[in-house]
Formats: structure tokens, C-alpha cells, sequence
């Protein structure tokens, strides 16, 4: 049973404040007992209240900053009210916000707001994989001539690991020209068709970079991770029907994204 | 590194070039080490580049000494690791709690001063400064509600503090001015009454004003230049204290570097006096509130 007239009372009283998603009088109530009748002529409801703004306020600018296309596509307005409702339920865990906003995406879909515009969760995977990539751990990269040393069975055999700041999402909508048209002064309207859409997000010249994917590319790299270069092609194969000569030019081009950090070597499982 | 009795500046990331071609040879930065948490990337390879040139102080919204629930042993040690990459000359935190049970409340939420609030933040700030290996300097904090009861004023608590956990002060000469308005504090009487051999730095910075009916509530909101009346108490301080590093802090509408540096530079014809004569007296003087304990 916890004191009531102790430190732990108190600041759970004044979290269960901050954390009520509208100004409740039981939640006000239990805070007043501690604080000072002389006020100054400005209540004490009223100076709690600055708390709270400061707590609410920063985490709405913060979730802000990290979507800045979702802000746009819904418009500030709107954006500030679906902030009010996320940041009380999810207030950080982490006192460094830099990830503040990690279930967002997740958040927004379930949201009936959203129901007619089910690509946002999408855009806000792309716009938090931007900071991920942005801050991600720094690692070494292969090279052209990194793979040129390689030979064809050591490549055939060989898995990867992708660099840290590499994130692939594949949605049913177009999130890459959906964002990219945010970025425009006056964004055109765009004509939103669903389908199969891959997106590649990594770090490169000190900014997070956004790549389109063919469904191939996407399904190449998310399966090399895993298992033998072959192995790995001949799933995708199987899925898209394609010819062998296809992988040469998919390695091309993959081989020259700055997003693979290592090649392992294929472990026989036990 | 020691921190120079000098005047420096908080540190944006937007300033970081301007301050690699423009800042002085006695320049120091601060910056809040949870901006810098990250694994990599060019946040961090910035203010690595930064701490190569000039003195850093690492000045956290996160330790939360002041926290019923204890403190938060990872988000500590992940400071300390980038201590450890930063070397920073000071490292700080306020006389408040930021964090409940598994939640970061991203604001420095006030404490009643009694023996119980004591007993906790010394117990915090002794496990905090066991796992960073070093004395951390605490912040006295700005203010928007009293107390109904309390066993101790405010200075009277940083005093207890430091003698219990051995830690340094950060005194906010903003924030006094802003609890003179909110609470009614006499911001010189508790300048006389800090212990100034403790003091390591000062702060410097700017605040709003809001009416509410015929009362003003002042909000420490770092977004606007140092007010008048903060400029007078650290002319006080400085002679009933004496001289040590004064950061500028300008965290919202935040203006030009160069800007900054003009505001600075007020501080730095106040100091500079003090420090040649402490210079010509005392040669280590100067230095030595800022002198960390390294574990």
C-alpha cells in the first residue's frame, strides 16, 4: 500500500495527470492537496497546466517533426488533433525521442479517420524508416570490387547482411510517389491505384535515401538474408516466373546500392 | 578538458558548421546528451567533429533525480557511453523528475522539498554518479507551482544535496528570476545562501511572460534574449559567487548562430574582467569549479 503522503503518490498522481487524455477533476483533485493555497492570483488548476502543455505539446511537436508528409496529406489541422489523441497513450519509454512516434504507423491504421486513406500508415512507415536510416549504427559497405573478388561459388553460396540504416517495405500502395509528392511546394494530385509497391530506405551522403524496388529486387534481398544466393533466387523465380538471365541483371543493380554490409558465409544447419 | 571560465553556447545541429568556421578559441557548447543517443549516423559524427575543437558539457533532460521509482540504470549507462566517446568536460541534470515507472514525461516536473524527496535524490543522484564514474552538477529548476508543505527551501535542499552526494550546482539565473514571479522567491537571497564552492556553472536565458487576469505567469521557454533582470542577478552572482563557465541557452525561435554569439559575448564582457584578475591572483581558480571527478 503506497503512502499516500509520500513522494510516490505524488508523482503517480501527477503522471496519471499528464497521462488522462482530457482534464479530468479526479486527476486534477488528487494533485491540489500537495500545492500551496497561496497562489498568487493564478490557480493552481491553471499552473498544473503549464506541465502539461510543456509534456503534450513537445511530444505533438515532436511526432510532427517526424512525419512531416502524414502532417501534409491530412493537413496541420487534423494532424494536431490525431496527435492529441496518440501522444497520451503513448507517451515515450525513452528519454531520447529520436524514435518518439515507433507505433504511429501501427496506431494510425486501426484509426476510423483513416479508413479512406488506408496508404497513411504506409507513408508513415516510409517517413520512420527516414529516421532509422538516418541514425542507424555506422557500418562498412561492399564495393564494387568487393564483389568483383568474389568468385561464383563462394557468390552462389553466400548469404548477406544488409547495413543497419536499411529498411524495405512493400505496401498495396504507391508510398514512395505518394511521399515524393509531399515534397513538392504544391503537390499535384495523384492518382492512388493499389497494387504491389516496394521501397527501399538506407543511408547514404549523411541523408536517408528512398529507392523504388521492383517486387523481384525486394523479394531477392529479403530472401538473400536468409538463405544461399540460389536458394533465394530460385524463390523468387518460382513466384515471378522469371528467366535465369534476370538475376545478372538484378545482382547489377543491387550491387550497386550502397546497402549491403557483409557477405556470410552459408552455416549448414545442424 | 576542463570547461573555461568563459561564455558558451547551447548547441544546435543546424550551427554546427558556423560554429567549426566562426566559434572562438575560448568557446565551449553544451548540448542535451538525449539529442545524441543514436548508434551513428551524421547527428553524431557532428558533434564528434565538434568535441575534437571545443570543450563539451553534456547537460541531461533525462536522469531523473529526483524519480520515486529510481532511476533509469540503462538510459544512465547509455549516457556514459557517450561520455565516454565525448570526454565531456561537465555533465549535468536537474533537481526535478522526468521519468515515472516506465515512462519519459519529457518535462522537468517539480518536487516538494522534504526529508523523504531528499533521501530520494540523494540515493538517485549517488547511483547516478556511480554509474557515470564522475560528479554530475545539478540544476535548480524552474518553478510553476509551490508547495503546501515542505521541510526545506530550495537552496537549503541543494545545500543538504551537495554535502550528502558530493555533486556540483548548476545555478539558472534564468529560472531564479521566473520562481521570483511564479513563487515568490528572493532570487538574491538565495544566491548569497548557495554554497559557492559547489557552483560549477551558470545558466543564462530567456523567458515569456503570460497574463493571466491581473498576475503574470513567467514560462521558461528559452525563446528570446536574456531579460534585464537576469543580466542583474548574474552580475550578482558573479561577485558574491564569483566567475565560472555561463551558457547561453536558446531552445525555441532559435536565431542565428551569429546572433547567438552577440548575446554570448554580453556575458563574456562580464566575465572577462573577473577572470584576468582571478588570473593574475589565483592562476587555478578559475577552472576549478568546473574540475569533474573522474571514477
Amino acid at each position: 500500500m503506497v503512502n499516500p503522503n509520500s513522494l510516490h503518490a505524488f508523482q503517480q498522481s501527477f503522471t496519471n495527470y499528464l497521462q488522462s487524455p482530457s482534464l479530468s477533476a479526479r486527476h486534477t483533485a488528487a494533485l491540489l492537496n500537495w500545492l500551496s493555497l497561496d497562489t498568487g492570483g493564478i490557480a493552481n488548476t491553471q499552473r498544473l497546466t503549464v506541465y502539461r502543455n510543456n509534456v503534450h505539446y513537445s511530444l505533438v511537436q515532436a511526432l510532427a517533426a517526424q512525419f512531416p508528409s502524414i502532417q501534409r496529406l491530412v493537413g496541420a489541422a487534423f494532424f494536431q488533433q490525431l496527435a492529441q489523441v496518440y501522444v497520451p497513450h503513448y507517451l515515450p519509454t525513452d528519454a531520447a525521442l529520436t524514435f518518439y512516434g515507433a507505433e504511429f504507423a501501427d496506431w494510425l491504421a486501426k484509426q476510423p479517420a483513416c479508413e479512406t486513406a488506408a496508404y497513411l500508415a504506409d507513408v508513415a512507415r516510409l517517413e520512420f524508416a527516414q529516421q532509422v536510416a538516418l541514425h542507424a549504427a555506422d557500418a562498412p559497405l561492399l564495393t564494387m570490387n568487393d564483389w568483383q573478388q568474389l568468385s561464383n561459388t563462394t557468390l552462389s553460396d553466400c548469404l548477406i547482411r544488409l547495413h543497419p540504416s536499411v529498411t524495405l517495405i512493400c505496401s498495396h500502395w504507391p508510398v514512395a510517389a505518394i511521399y515524393f509528392a509531399q515534397q513538392k511546394p504544391e503537390p499535384a494530385p495523384l492518382e492512388i491505384k493499389a497494387g504491389v509497391y516496394c521501397v527501399l530506405i538506407y543511408r547514404a551522403a549523411a541523408s536517408a535515401q528512398i529507392v523504388e524496388l521492383s517486387p523481384t529486387a525486394y523479394k531477392l534481398l529479403i530472401e538473400w538474408q536468409r538463405q544461399p544466393l540460389l536458394t533465394a533466387w530460385e524463390l523468387v523465380q518460382q513466384q515471378y516466373e522469371l528467366p535465369d538471365s534476370e538475376l545478372i541483371s538484378l545482382l547489377a543493380f543491387l550491387f550497386n546500392l550502397p546497402v549491403i554490409s557483409e557477405v556470410l558465409a552459408n552455416e549448414p544447419t545442424v | 578538458m576542463l570547461l573555461p571560465t568563459t561564455a558558451g553556447l547551447g548547441l544546435k545541429p543546424q550551427h554546427f558548421r558556423d560554429a567549426l568556421e566562426h566559434a572562438n578559441g575560448g568557446a565551449w557548447f553544451e548540448v542535451h546528451p538525449e539529442n545524441y543517443l543514436m548508434a551513428g549516423g551524421p547527428l553524431l559524427a557532428g558533434l564528434l567533429e565538434m568535441r575534437e575543437r571545443f570543450p563539451l558539457s553534456l547537460h541531461s533532460v533525462g536522469m531523473s533525480p529526483g524519480s520515486a521509482t529510481g532511476v533509469d540504470v540503462a538510459h544512465v549507462k547509455r549516457i556514459k557511453a557517450l561520455c565516454e566517446r565525448v570526454q565531456p568536460a561537465l555533465v549535468s541534470d536537474h533537481l526535478a523528475w522526468t521519468r515515472w515507472q516506465q515512462f519519459a514525461l519529457n518535462d522537468l516536473l517539480p518536487l516538494p522539498y522534504t526529508h523523504e524527496a531528499l533521501q530520494i535524490v540523494c540515493d538517485n543522484i549517488d547511483h547516478i554518479q556511480n554509474l557515470l564514474g564522475r560528479q554530475i552538477a545539478i540544476e535548480n529548476p524552474s518553478l510553476y507551482v509551490a508547495f503546501a508543505q515542505g521541510d526545506y527551501d530550495e537552496v537549503g535542499f541543494l545545500r543538504e544535496l551537495t554535502q550528502r552526494t558530493d555533486c556540483l550546482l548548476l545555478v539558472d539565473l534564468n529560472n531564479l528570476v521566473v520562481n521570483a514571479n511564479n513563487v515568490g522567491l528572493d532570487p538574491y537571497h538565495y544566491v548569497q545562501q548557495l554554497p559557492a564552492q559547489r557552483v560549477a556553472e551558470y545558466h543564462l536565458a530567456g523567458h515569456k511572460q503570460e497574463q493571466h487576469g491581473s498576475a503574470l505567469l513567467c514560462i521558461d521557454d528559452h525563446g528570446s534574449a536574456v531579460s534585464k533582470a537576469v543580466w542583474h542577478l548574474y552580475e550578482y552572482a558573479l561577485q558574491h559567487i564569483g566567475p565560472r563557465p555561463t551558457l547561453l541557452e536558446w531552445d525555441t525561435n532559435v536565431p542565428s548562430f551569429a546572433e547567438l554569439q552577440q548575446e554570448a559575448s554580453k556575458a563574456q564582457r562580464l566575465l572577462t574582467p573577473l577572470t584576468a584578475t582571478l588570473q593574475l591572483t589565483q592562476p587555478s581558480m578559475p577552472q576549478r569549479a568546473a574540475q569533474v571527478r573522474h571514477g
